[in-house]
């Protein structure tokens, strides 16, 4: 017999590195667990929770918990399942996300997992944020009301580009994200449109201020693919080398 | 020195005193008051500590603090402002020289605290900023508010009357009769904790004479479990980080005391701070930590001297030195940092968002070195069990929960305050104690605890039985469950660091659809909400968020099932 | 005809749009050819396609739009007592859509810059008609007024959406949105 280390999830072996997360592992045996501020290039975040999975009664975030052998995790649960789109409809009601005005639409990763968790709308009444958005840079442009706190950019700019260029400020529903920058313009930062943290955002927070509609709407990563099957791909992202 | 800080008696500068703030920014004075903060030049990660000396003696951060500040630490403004908006007591702008944030706790709130609040409100005109903010731990006798921080007690019709006097006529605040910030103890029944006043050098030749792994035995055998709330055996804590590697450790003492309608840890440090201090210097002891430290909330700002003169004393006794020492680190109003790892990244000056856990403090504690973080009972406890014996320590409590508890009472009761009583006391025991008129409903630790009904009140408080969490709310039977339940979850959306979408999302939606359901508008389900909450958020202050709707829920629709049985 | 009449009881159907573009309603016409079949088996009622006003009891009722002012809440619950299944159709019934882009702003700013200080405007005077409905402090779904059976997403939703929902009532089972069928845009 094999001495590789390995858990289960929904019964299905898969084996891990020791250090590795639960998610980290099940992203290299190419099983999917939905989530949004996970990246494999990236330390661990755990804020979206988007992630959640069942181990011995009790919720884990797979991007947090580290992957010990034998471990029984349950990922595609119904409850699990329903408190997943629980999540993203909370994310829709928070934020400025109303795709058909989005130039994201069809790539948004939060759209897509909204596609496949099964979410046709909220009941949550909208909290309809009213944050200053930020244009001064040539190349980007962030719409801050579309902000989902993965700090995906913040964790990019500083593990990948070496650069200070993302925080987040304030508190709870004050939170916000802005640039290092005295003026916290993006434009007084060291960003350049080639860096990788220009190109994670999951969803139109973060935008490059050419080009997004030249795939039209309807001929999108997630209009063609389901985000389960597709994974949390940009089509513009960049080599993940960190 | 700068007028603003006038020396005490020790010789120490008193930083935060009741003087006004300076109207207008002055970077020489500035570096005077941090040069007597910190004693040393500091850094980007003594920031926050800055950033609360800068408030009290200027009244806000304004741009040109911020600049000067940013400049100092290498950093930028805007990372600066991050930091400032995470604290409730930090601003960028300050309008009046006077600044008064009623206490926002339910049992202040049913005492008629939204009236005070508006009659001051109104009949100040710009004279002062009048605001809320959470439970400032004085429930036991409010209402309450803080003036520049500081706290003014029992405050009445009448009170408010005096205060928009003195506010019009310009009275400096070091000038308002003394006796309005009046802090009792009000301890009603004081058992062993109490009680005890150690000798500091009788106790420090009794711990020196033990070895490390001898204090944690004890601590160990005595079955001494965390007094935070969480219960967690110490003497475990303890052993945990002397085992773990690292070329230093802290000692680190949680007076984050945020838990609305929790007072103790307050009188503790008011009443018996030496036990406390013994208590650090004990684990210090067994865990070879150099360094200690007492995080005490923004609230218990009035506290900062008294307990740095003290801390002073015991330097100049060698109860305190190189082998180890203790400082204080201030926080600005919020309540998450009494979670072990957001006061972790609090301390080291930034916004208090809670860590991933594992890895554990003791092992990956402060700037990452194994560190203790415990309650300011628990650190009197261990002092108490060390100098009394483990046979002594668990005469008293039961089999799993040894020892005494102290519990902070008020509501509605003749005699609020504290209560020392045996772990396993029961909830009857303390409503009898404390003179309960008509109790319907009884909160226990606070919001994030358990709602109890009479029926639970025979069952013991303590780690196996109802939570023995440090705080009791009393409720007649007027009053209204729902408005309980909806105080609380404002409670939370408040203190949401916004971390995790359950909880920042979350709680706003959650308060937003409790209103829809009392008004009978449509909203979501709200059972479904508090239950996505508490099971899916990031640390402990999202998992128990959700408990007061659900609670509010099942008591209803327990009593919708008697009434379809009557 | 009149024998057809008296053997089945067609299944009335009412449709409106609140703060909609009727883009909705254009989607529902794209089943094209379907629609033939259809008026074997459903009626419609009050609906942009009758001209009818006012609304009589209906099987399933589809409002496109959100609510952006009085009357269109006043709509939304006559739909809701009338109708047995209400259908929030597209984007802006779901969560407001565009219209929703408005609620950074107050209404009352929203009023000054189209009528007031906006480009192009001459003889500025906000429009105070005692019969032009209240404008909402903000555009709300319709989920937050009424209770809604279905949702069917979309900017618009698709014609086969339309199909489906249809179908399933007639068919009296759930209806069910496949992964093309549940768009947002």
């Amino acid at each position: 017999m094999t001495d590789t280390l390995q858990f289960f999830i929904d019964q299905q072996a898969v084996p891990f590195q020791p250090g590795q997360t639960l998610m980290q592992a099940a992203q290299a045996a190419g099983l999917y667990i939905p989530h949004l501020c996970f990246h494999d290039g990236l330390t661990p975040h755990g804020s979206c929770r988007v992630c959640i999975v069942e181990i011995n009664g009790s919720i884990r975030a797979a991007c947090t918990t580290p992957a010990t052998a034998n471990l029984q995790v349950h990922s595609e649960t119904s409850a699990l399942r329903t408190q997943r789109r629980q999540l993203i409809e909370l994310l829709f009601a928070e934020g400025n996300h109303l795709c058909p005005s989005c130039e994201v639409s069809g790539n948004c990763q939060l759209q897509a997992l909204a596609y496949d968790l099964g979410m046709t709308h909220y009941e949550f009444v909208p909290l309809d944020p009213h944050r200053q958005n930020d244009g001064s840079h040539p190349d980007l442009f962030i719409e801050q009301d579309r902000c989902i706190f993965c700090e995906l950019c913040t964790r990019s700019a500083q593990q990948q580009d070496h650069k200070n260029v993302f925080g987040i400020g304030g508190r709870g529903a004050d939170t916000y994200l802005f640039a290092q920058a005295d003026s916290s313009r993006l434009a007084d930062t060291a960003i350049t449109a080639q860096d990788h943290a220009a190109h994670i955002c999951p969803v139109g927070c973060i935008l490059p201020k050419q080009g997004s509609y030249q795939i039209p709407i309807g001929q999108r990563v997630y209009d063609e693919q389901p985000i389960h099957l597709r994974g949390n791909h940009r089509p513009d992202e960049q080599d993940a080398t960190p | 020195m700068t007028s603003s800080s006038t020396a005490s008696a020790s010789g120490l500068p008193r930083l935060f005193s009741r003087s006004a703030p300076l109207p207008q920014w002055d970077a020489a004075a500035a570096q005077a008051l941090l040069q007597a903060r910190f004693g040393r030049l500091w850094q980007r990660q003594d920031l926050l500590q800055a950033l609360i000396v800068i408030q009290h003696h200027f009244g806000a951060i304004t741009a040109p603090a911020q600049t000067w500040l940013a400049r100092h630490c290498q950093s930028n403004t805007a990372d600066v402002r991050a930091l400032i908006h995470f604290y409730h007591f930090l601003q960028e702008e300050r309008s009046t020289p006077h600044q008064i944030l009623f206490s926002s706790n339910i049992i202040e709130e049913q005492q008629g605290m939204r009236t005070l609040f508006d009659e001051l409100r109104m009949g100040t005109h710009g004279l002062a900023e009048v605001g809320l903010t959470s439970c400032i731990g004085l429930s036991d006798q409010g209402p309450a508010a803080l003036v520049n921080g500081h706290p003014l007690t029992r405050l009445s019709g009448q009170r408010i009357r005096e205060i928009q006097r003195q506010l019009q006529q310009q009275i400096p605040l070091a000038q308002w009769p003394q006796n309005w910030f009046r802090v009792d103890d009000n301890i009603q029944t004081a058992g062993r904790l109490l009680q005890f006043q150690p000798d500091p050098a009788l106790f420090l030749s009794q711990l020196l004479a033990q070895a490390p792994q001898q204090v944690i035995d004890r601590v160990q055998q005595s079955g001494l479990r965390g007094l935070g709330g969480a219960g967690f055996p110490t003497g475990r804590k303890w052993q945990a980080c002397a085992e773990a590697p690292g070329a230093d450790r802290y000692v680190i003492c949680n007076a984050d005391e945020g838990e609305p309608g929790t007072f103790k840890d307050r009188v503790l440090l008011q009443h018996n701070l030496d036990a406390v201090l013994c208590g650090m210097r004990m684990c210090g002891h067994a865990v070879s930590a150099r360094h200690g430290i007492l995080y005490l909330r923004g609230e218990y700002l009035f506290l900062f001297d008294a307990i740095n003169t003290r801390l002073q004393q015991w330097r100049e006794q060698q109860w305190l030195n190189a082998d180890f020492n203790i400082e204080i680190q201030l926080g600005a109003g919020a309540y998450v940092c009494g979670e072990e790892t957001a006061l972790l990244e609090s301390i080291e000056g930034r916004r208090g968002i809670p860590r991933i856990k594992p890895p554990f403090p003791v092992r990956n504690g402060l700037f990452q070195l194994p560190t203790v973080v415990n309650n300011v009972e628990t650190f009197a406890a261990a002092a108490w069990l060390l100098q009394s014996g483990v046979d002594a320590f668990r005469a008293v409590g039961t089999e799993q929960s040894p020892g005494t508890r102290l519990h902070s009472v008020a509501g509605d009761c003749e005699k609020p305050g504290i209560y020392e009583l045996p772990m396993g006391a029961s909830v009857q025991d303390l409503l009898q104690a404390c003179a309960a008129r008509n109790p319907a409903l009884v909160q226990l630790g606070g919001p994030s605890g358990v709602m109890s009904s009479p029926a639970d009140w025979q069952q013991p408080l303590a780690f196996e039985g109802i939570s023995p969490g440090g705080s009791v709310m009393v409720f007649d039977a007027s009053r209204a469950h729902f408005n309980i339940a909806r105080n609380f979850t404002a409670f939370f959306q408040q203190e949401s660091c916004g971390f995790c979408t359950p909880c920042r999302a979350g709680t706003q939606v959650l308060l937003r659809d409790m209103d829809c359901a009392a008004q009978g508008q449509q909203h979501a389900d709200l059972n479904a909400l508090a239950t996505l909450i508490n099971s899916t958020s990031h640390c402990g202050l999202g998992q128990t968020a959700g408990r007061p709707v659900l609670h509010w829920l099942q008591m209803n629709a327990a009593k919708k099932t008697e009434v379809a049985h009557d | 005809m009149s024998t057809d009449a008296a053997s089945t009881v067609k299944v009335k159907v009412a449709t409106c749009s609140l703060a909609g573009c009727f883009g909705c309603h254009m989607s529902f016409l794209d089943i094209d050819e379907r629609i033939i079949p259809l008026i074997d088996v459903i009626q419609f009622d009050r609906s942009p396609l009758t001209d009818i006003k006012i609304i009589g009891d209906c099987d399933i009722g589809l409002i496109e739009g959100g609510l952006c002012n009085e009357e269109n809440v006043h709509v939304a619950q006559q739909f809701r007592q009338h109708c047995k299944i209400l259908v929030a159709v597209g984007a802006c019934a779901i969560n407001g859509g565009v219209p929703a882009l408005r609620n950074r702003y107050s209404a009352q700013e929203c009023l000054e810059e189209s009528y007031l200080h906006g480009l192009g405007v001459v003889d500025a005077q906000i429009p105070n008609d005692a019969e032009l409905p209240a404008l909402l402090p903000k555009v709300v779904p319709l989920q937050s007024a009424v209770h809604v059976d279905y949702f069917l997403p979309g900017c618009p939703p698709p014609a086969d959406a339309f199909m489906e929902i249809i179908n399933a009532v007639l068919q009296k089972r759930e209806p069910q949105l496949d992964y093309a069928t549940r768009r947002f845009d």
